[in-house]
Order: structure tokens, then C-alpha cells, then sequence
């Protein structure tokens, strides 16, 4: 878990939603959830992921826009869960 | 454009060492505009005086909107812009307010915005939020029932589905978000959020994010987001007169359904009527666009959804957001937590099915005032669920292709993606029709009796090649289609559309162009009665204020003395085939006109029964617009007539009476049943004019089945044996009464025609037949034709007044907006071209030197 959580999102989205998709195309400020990229399953699945690889816990109430829709949102997300 | 900062705001005072507080800031923020964003504005202001034209010009949705709202919009949002951003969103809200005044008046607008406010305050109180939340549910009971007239409310019903619009959602919305919200948030953003300012004007509302709505406002360059609003507008507009080509040239009551191509028209058809949601949707979140709500798109390509899931994503997505986040996603995580995905992914889903289910019964009931339980509704919701379901877990299995980031799209994958589109578009066609029907047996008997044409097939294949190479399309040029060239080019299109359409209105346009076009213009669609079209939930739901009558009262601006005539007061029912007649000895003010009849309920003066020497009679039978509904009594065409002729002496062997028997809604049966009560003949007059009108087919059926469901004979013994070689079935609905009586009401009619005449010789006088449409009637020419070929047929004179309005402005010459009877400036026209018309005819009337030959 040493790595930057911006490039495990990335990384995990791109292979879990975009496979074959060009990385360069996916910025950190991409928006997920207005392109379509994160749906309703993929936000869930996404979620699932964050918790289980970072051990936090995602309320459903947390799972919108305002935290999910881009990398640098969820990564913000991730380190407000993650202990000091 | 650049947002005011603080440094501008800081050189400006350092400037100005007077300015300070809201001028300095004001100023600021003026200063912030570069000659490059002033030029844009210039533009937005541009599109937004050519869109308001359009909006009157195309008489969008109601005078409400039109005449109000999208003015106050259009001059707000140009205030708005020049205001300091901090201050925008409270302005927004008192505009809001504004514009329930205006469209609900002082009283009734400052009880709306009352309610309004104290729902919103107990969102407030200073109390733990289940205390709130029980408080909320309460005054939602008690409004549930005032709403379902179990109390008695100081406020109208009109006020009733903008309250309902305004609340039944957003307040679930906002309570969720208030208990999990953590930032503070302003009043101002709230009443901008409830009482949103179009929402008076559009009952059916997109169901707004509070988060979102807060979230989205200027969150972009504010010109960018303005400019998203414009291409909206234009795009809603579009959908809007697509809408009305599709009512007015395609739709179909299921009576008519006799094909199978007429099956397949009436399905297309029925489907492509929630372009006036969409289009009023778009609209909607694009005014919001020229406040800074940059909302999501809703309806992208809709018709083009390859998949249950896809049309899930793209059609009401302000509708699966609100699902997503108050159902969906709590459900969803509260099961996962101890079940498999695919479980909880199932669960969750059909929860949101059965709440949607339910929640559009709610609408109904707040929108409309009942409740909306039937079997084809439920079986609709629950066969969309099932789909969904199945479409969700085979996702889950095999995963969905995200276009937006994939690097190109193969031929082949579009291609496929096309069939699936072909194959979507259908079966939305008949679940949609399956869902218009109010009853199983109703679209079972409609689809099981259309008779298979070779023919159909053909247009069957034809119609989902096209749709199959839409989607397609779509799909393949998915990453270029929404670049910001397209989508600027694709607004210029909608606006030249718009304008294409409107320039075939004008004198320009040749006489048919303009006869079709002329249509599109009209925003209240008459050519069907609507209680003979078979419409779905949306076109019942968003035409909310067609079935409210207070409220369609406040949106066209109608004064509430401009009661319909039709009421007991003014008509009573009759034993006999006519059904009902107007009262006699009626002595009252009707749209502001003294409105009388004599003791024989005739809108006329007292007429001796023994014609006097040398008089010529001529009688005057047809509907409302012959009785002169809207006109004063000495106004009607017949009465300026005799005015006129008595005047000029203009029959030189003696007087000459016009006599009027007009009775609202009389068909030919219920004249002919008029003429066999002797009321008529008793005057012995020497030519009976019977005025004919557009409606007298529509009228016609509708009377047969009024009197087949009453078990009572027709007035015309020969209609009535053709009738029993029919063999109706006691209890056949209208629909399929409607069905088998459609091939023959040509002549059903026609046989009415020919003992009308015969009646009329009878007497000794001659019937002559006046074809007389009213004013923005659709001008159907084959309509007029059929019924002068008719009454031909059957050996009558006739007299073709189609082309009376030609030249006049028509709008000029109805009595008003909501009231479409000639005024007295129509009676006027009428009275010149009937005269006109006789005086070609002195044999006729006796206008002449063979007067005293036909005079008895």
C-alpha cells in the first residue's frame, strides 16, 4: 500500500472498466461519473475495492459525485478514511 | 469570463476610495469582463431574444410559460449574470417567487410559497431529526389529505401539482441530503432549490439533486455553462414541435387501429409522444443553465438505447440519479455486506422497480389528484424490472463497454450495436402501447384484431433498418458526435428547423405549406377531441393543466367568469334522440356578454309560430358556434344577417327572418331529432340552413355510443338498422364500439343527412348545407370534402365556407386564447360570406326577383 492512491484507482479502473482503453486518456481530474465510465455497478464495485484493498469503510450516502467522480476525488476520499 | 477576485475588487476601491461594501464588489465584478467575454454575452443575449420569440411565436406549452415565465426568465438571467456571484443564487430565488406571483396571483401564489416555506422551516427546527422527519410526515398526511378533498383548504386546486411538483420529490431528496450533509447551506439556496423557478410553469419536473444543484451552479466558466443552456433550449424546442408533428399528423385513437400497419403507426407514434417530455425536460435544464445550474444532460439519444440498462442510463437520468441515491445504493450496501453481488445487485434493482412503481402512482396522485393503481401499469414496471434485472447481472458477468475512453469503434461492433437498437426500439413500441392501454383486454383486442397486410412488412423492415442505421451511427461516431463543433452546428440545425417551420406560416409559403405548419404553431392541438385518444401516464401527466381545470385556468390566463356553457344552469337533459337542450328564458352574462334565449331556448327573439305575410323564413340549425357562443345576443352571424338584410330591404316581396336553433355539440342525429320535434318545422321556414363543422364525424360517434351504452334507437330508422346489422355486444367498450362503427360513420352520417332533407321537404322548405369550420381549425381538406359529398349525395344544396378566414389573422377572431368561438369579428366575416353566398343563390332565398315564387 505504499503506492500513490491516485495510481491504484487508476489502475483499477482501468483495468476493471476500460480494458484496452489508452491510460494517458484517463487523467487524475477525469470526470467518471458524468462520462459514463462509473455507473451504478461499477461505483459499487469500486467501493468494494477501496475497502477491501485500503480497509476503510464507503457509506452508500459517500458514494456520489462528490467523491467519486474523479481520481483525485476518490484518492481524497480514501485519505480521509485512512488513519493519521 | 473571468470571475470577480478579490484583487480586482481591491483595485477597485483603491481607485475609488468612495466605493465600498456592494458597489465596490459590484463594480469588481463588472470590471472582470474582457471585451472577449462581453462579445459572448453579447451572443448568449442574442440567442436568448431569438429563443424567447420562438417560445411565443410556437406557443410553448402555456400562455403561463410563454407570456410570463420565459420573459422574466430571459430578463433575469441577463440581471443575474451582471450581479456578483454570492449574490446570484438569492436572486434566483426571489425571481422564483416572482414568478408564482405572477402566474398564481397575490392570493393564491403567497399561500404556494406559505406551504412552501413552512416545509422547508421544519426541515429546520432546532429539534433531533427524527422529531423533524415525524413533524414532516405529518403535514405531508394532512396535505395527502386536503389533496384528496377530505379537508377543506383556504387555497384553490390550481396550486395543488405546482406544490406537489415543487415538494413530493426534492423534500425526500433534501432530507437525505440534510442528514448526511455536513457543510452548512444558505436559505437563499434552499428556496432556490424548492421553489426553482420554471417549475410553475411545468408541473412535471426533472426531480433536481439537491447536492448537484448546489454543486453544479457556476461551477465552469459561466459563459460555457450559459451557452450549454442555449444549445438546450434550442434542442427542448425541437423535441417540442417534433412533438406536436407527431400528435397532430401520426397519432392514432386505438379505434382506428385496423391494420397491422395501423398497429405499428400507433405504437411509433405513441412512443415518440415523450418527445414532449424530453423536450420539456431539455427546456427546463436549460433556463436553469442561464442561472450557472450546470444540471446533467437527461434524454441523450433515448430512442437510440441498445439495452434495457442503456435506456435505464439515458432517458430520465434525474429520475435513476434520485433512485441511485435513496434507494439503490443503500440497499445495495446494507445487502452486500452479507450477500453475493449478484443478489444484492438483483434485490436492489427490483426495489428500485417497485419504489418507481409506486412513485409514479405518488406523482399522479399529487399532479393530478388520484391514484393511479391499474394492471397494465403494474405488469409495465414489473416486465421493465425483470428486464433490467436480467440485463444487470448479465453486466455484472460479462461486463459493459465504455465508450468515452476505448480507442476506436469497430464497424462490426456497431453494426451489432445497431440490431440491438432495432430490436430495443420495438419492444419499447409495444411495452410502451401495453402501457397506454388502461386495460389488458383493451390492447389485447386492439393487437389481436389488426389485420396482417404483406404491405406492413415491408414498412416493418423499412422502419428498423432506419432505426438499426441510427444507432449504429451513433454508435460509431460516439467520440466525435458530442465535440463542441457538433454540438454548435447541431444548435444552429434546431434553430433553423425551428425557423423553417415558423417561415411556413407566413404569406411566403404556399397555401398547404402554410395550412401544416400553421398547426405546429398551435399549442392546443385540436384535432382530436382528447377524450378519444388513448394516451399514456406521460401525456396525461405532463399535460397536467388538461385535466386540472384550475389550473389550466391560471395557465392561459382564463378569468374564472369564463365558465364553459355547457353546465345545468344553461342546458337540461331531453326524454327524446336529441339527448339535451339549452334552457329557455336564459337571461345571462357568458365571457362578459349578455347571453339570452326565449321561451323555446332559442338564442333568438319570440317568433310568432304563424309566419306573417310576406315573411321568408330561414332556419338556423348547428352547433355552439351558431348559437354564438362568446357574442352578445345581437351579434351572431344569423342576427347581423337579418339586421342587415331588413336594413338594405334587400328582398323586396317582404321581411325576412333569420331564426336560430344552434344547441352546443349537436351532431346530425340530434338536428334530425330536432326536426322530427316539429320545433323547427312548427315555424314554417322556407330553407333550413344546416352549418356542418370538422368536428361532426367525432361528434357523431360519440353520440352513437352515447345512445348504444343507453340501449335507445338512433333518430334515423335506416342508421339505426344498420346499426342493429352490426351486432354490437352490450358492454362493448368505446374503443371497440368506436372500431366496428369507424368503416361505416361515413354513412351513418350520410343516412342522418338524407332524412334530414327529407324532414325538411317534408315541410316544404329546402335544406341547404353550410360547411362553416371555426377559426384555427386545422383545415383538413379531406374532412370538408367528405361532408360536402356527403350531403350532396343525398341531394342537398351546398355552401363551402372553408376559406372564410383566409386573409384575416385568426387569432384576431376567436373570443379567447382558451375559447376558440369566432368573436364578434368572426360573426362578423361569417355574416358577410353567408350573405355573399346567397345573394349567388337568389333563387335560394329569395334575395331577388323570384322571392315572392318561393315565399308560401
Amino acid at each position: 500500500m505504499s503506492e500513490p492512491i491516485a495510481a491504484t484507482v487508476k489502475a483499477y479502473i482501468l483495468d476493471a472498466f476500460l480494458p484496452g482503453a489508452d491510460a494517458a486518456e484517463l487523467t487524475d481530474d477525469t470526470p467518471l461519473i458524468s462520462e459514463g465510465i462509473l455507473d451504478s455497478l461499477a461505483t459499487v464495485r469500486l467501493v468494494t475495492f477501496l475497502e477491501e484493498h485500503y480497509n476503510i469503510e464507503v457509506a452508500a450516502y459517500e458514494a456520489n459525485a462528490d467523491n467519486l467522480d474523479s481520481i483525485t476525488l476518490i484518492a481524497n476520499l480514501v485519505r480521509a478514511k485512512l488513519p493519521v | 469570463m473571468s470571475q470577480q477576485t478579490p484583487s480586482s475588487s481591491e483595485s477597485v476601491t483603491a481607485i475609488h476610495p468612495e466605493l465600498t461594501g456592494w458597489s465596490a464588489e459590484w463594480r469588481a465584478h463588472l470590471a472582470s469582463h474582457s471585451v472577449s467575454d462581453v462579445r459572448r454575452l453579447g451572443m448568449v443575449v442574442l440567442w436568448l431574444g431569438g429563443l424567447l420569440l420562438a417560445v411565443r411565436a410556437f406557443r410553448i406549452e402555456s400562455p403561463a410559460f410563454y407570456q410570463s415565465v420565459a420573459p422574466l426568465v430571459a430578463g433575469g438571467a441577463i440581471i443575474s449574470h451582471l450581479l456578483p456571484k454570492r449574490w446570484r443564487i438569492g436572486f434566483f430565488a426571489l425571481l422564483s417567487f416572482v414568478a408564482i406571483w405572477m402566474v398564481f396571483g397575490l392570493r393564491e401564489g403567497t399561500w404556494l410559497i406559505g406551504i412552501g416555506m413552512v416545509l422547508v422551516g421544519l426541515c429546520h427546527l432546532p429539534a433531533p431529526f427524527w422529531v423533524r422527519l415525524t413533524l414532516l410526515l405529518g403535514v405531508g398526511l394532512t396535505l395527502g389529505f386536503a389533496r384528496a378533498g377530505q379537508l377543506q383548504v383556504p387555497w384553490g386546486g390550481a396550486a395543488w401539482p405546482i406544490l406537489g411538483s415543487m415538494f413530493m420529490f426534492r423534500l425526500i431528496v433534501y432530507v437525505y441530503d440534510l442528514r448526511h450533509m455536513k457543510v452548512r447551506t444558505s436559505w437563499s439556496e434552499r428556496f432556490a432549490y424548492f421553489f426553482c423557478l420554471p417549475n410553475v410553469a411545468f408541473p412535471l419536473f426533472p426531480v433536481l439533486d439537491f447536492a448537484t444543484f448546489r454543486r453544479s451552479h457556476y461551477d465552469r466558466n459561466a459563459l460555457e455553462i450559459y451557452d450549454e443552456g442555449v444549445r438546450w433550449i434550442v434542442r427542448g424546442l425541437v423535441h417540442l414541435v417534433m412533438y406536436r408533428m407527431v400528435y397532430l399528423f401520426a397519432t392514432i385513437s386505438p379505434a382506428q387501429v385496423e391494420t397491422t400497419g395501423d398497429l405499428m403507426q400507433y405504437a411509433v407514434a405513441n412512443y415518440a409522444l415523450y418527445l414532449r417530455v424530453s423536450g420539456q425536460f431539455h427546456l427546463i435544464v436549460g433556463l436553469l443553465h442561464l442561472f450557472g445550474f450546470r444540471l446533467p444532460e437527461t434524454h441523450r439519444f433515448f430512442y437510440l438505447a441498445s439495452s434495457f440498462s442503456d435506456l435505464w442510463r439515458r432517458i430520465n437520468i434525474y429520475w435513476k440519479d434520485f433512485m441511485q441515491k435513496v434507494v439503490y445504493m443503500p440497499t445495495l450496501f446494507r445487502l452486500k455486506r452479507g450477500h453475493s453481488e449478484t443478489f444484492s445487485v438483483i434485490m436492489a434493482t427490483l426495489l428500485v422497480f417497485a419504489v418507481t412503481w409506486y412513485m409514479h402512482s405518488y406523482q399522479w396522485f399529487w399532479l393530478l389528484g388520484t391514484w393511479l393503481w391499474s394492471a397494465t401499469d403494474a405488469l409495465f414496471w414489473l416486465f421493465l424490472a425483470t428486464c433490467l434485472v436480467a440485463n444487470s447481472v448479465w453486466e455484472l458477468r460479462r461486463g459493459r463497454a465504455r465508450m468515452s475512453l476505448t480507442p476506436g469503434v469497430s464497424l462490426r461492433l456497431s453494426v451489432r450495436h445497431g440490431v440491438q437498437t432495432a430490436g430495443m426500439f420495438t419492444l419499447m413500441c409495444v411495452l410502451w402501447t401495453f402501457w397506454a392501454s388502461p386495460t389488458i383486454e383493451g390492447f389485447t383486442s386492439m393487437v389481436g384484431g389488426a389485420r396482417p397486410r404483406a404491405i406492413d412488412a415491408v414498412w416493418l423492415l423499412s422502419g428498423l433498418s432506419v432505426v438499426a442505421a441510427a444507432g449504429a451511427w451513433v454508435h460509431y461516431r460516439q467520440r466525435t458526435i458530442f465535440s463542441m463543433a457538433r454540438r454548435n452546428t447541431t444548435t444552429a440545425l434546431g434553430a433553423m428547423f425551428l425557423l423553417g417551420v415558423w417561415g411556413g406560416t407566413t404569406g411566403m409559403a404556399p397555401a398547404s405549406v402554410r395550412s401544416v405548419t400553421s398547426q405546429l404553431l398551435d399549442g392546443k392541438l385540436n384535432k382530436r377531441d382528447a377524450d378519444i385518444l388513448q394516451r399514456g401516464y406521460y401525456e396525461k401527466i405532463v399535460g397536467v393543466d388538461r385535466f386540472n381545470g384550475e389550473l389550466w385556468r391560471v395557465y392561459s390566463g382564463r378569468p374564472v367568469g369564463a365558465e364553459v356553457f355547457q353546465t345545468e344552469q344553461n342546458m337540461r337533459n331531453t326524454s327524446d334522440a336529441r339527448l339535451d337542450e339549452v334552457r329557455p328564458t336564459l337571461d345571462i352574462v357568458f365571457s362578459d356578454k349578455p347571453l339570452t334565449t326565449n321561451s323555446l331556448g332559442m338564442r333568438d327573439r319570440e317568433y310568432p309560430v304563424v309566419k306573417g305575410a310576406g315573411v321568408f323564413r330561414v332556419a338556423v340549425l348547428g352547433q355552439s358556434y351558431v348559437l354564438g357562443s362568446g357574442v352578445a345576443d345581437d351579434s351572431t352571424f344569423d342576427a347581423l344577417i337579418e339586421t342587415r338584410l331588413r336594413a338594405e330591404r334587400a328582398r323586396p316581396a317582404g321581411d325576412i327572418e333569420f331564426l336560430n336553433f344552434g344547441v352546443p355539440r349537436y351532431t346530425p342525429f340530434q338536428q334530425l331529432a330536432l326536426l322530427q320535434s316539429e320545433r323547427v318545422t312548427q315555424f314554417s321556414p322556407d330553407v333550413v340552413l344546416l352549418f356542418g363543422h370538422p368536428n361532426e364525424f367525432l361528434r357523431s360517434v360519440n353520440y352513437i355510443q352515447e345512445m348504444q351504452l343507453a340501449g335507445r334507437p338512433l333518430p334515423s330508422a335506416r342508421a339505426d338498422s344498420l346499426l342493429t346489422s352490426l351486432s354490437l355486444k352490450p358492454g362493448q367498450t368505446r374503443d371497440a364500439l368506436t372500431r366496428v362503427l369507424r368503416p361505416y360513420i361515413d354513412t351513418l352520417v350520410a343516412m342522418a343527412y338524407a332524412d334530414i332533407r327529407a324532414q325538411i321537404l317534408r315541410h316544404g322548405a329546402q335544406p341547404v348545407f353550410v360547411y362553416l369550420p371555426t377559426p384555427l381549425d386545422e383545415h383538413d381538406p379531406a374532412l370538408a370534402r367528405t361532408l360536402l359529398a356527403i350531403t350532396r349525395g343525398v341531394g342537398i344544396e351546398t355552401i363551402d365556407l372553408t376559406d372564410v378566414y383566409v386573409g384575416h389573422d385568426e387569432e384576431s377572431l376567436i373570443v379567447a386564447d382558451w375559447d376558440r368561438h369566432p368573436n364578434a369579428k368572426g360573426h362578423l366575416l361569417i355574416a358577410e360570406r353567408v350573405m355573399k353566398e346567397l345573394r349567388r343563390r337568389p333563387a335560394l332565398v329569395g334575395l331577388g326577383e323570384r322571392a315572392s315564387a318561393t315565399s308560401r
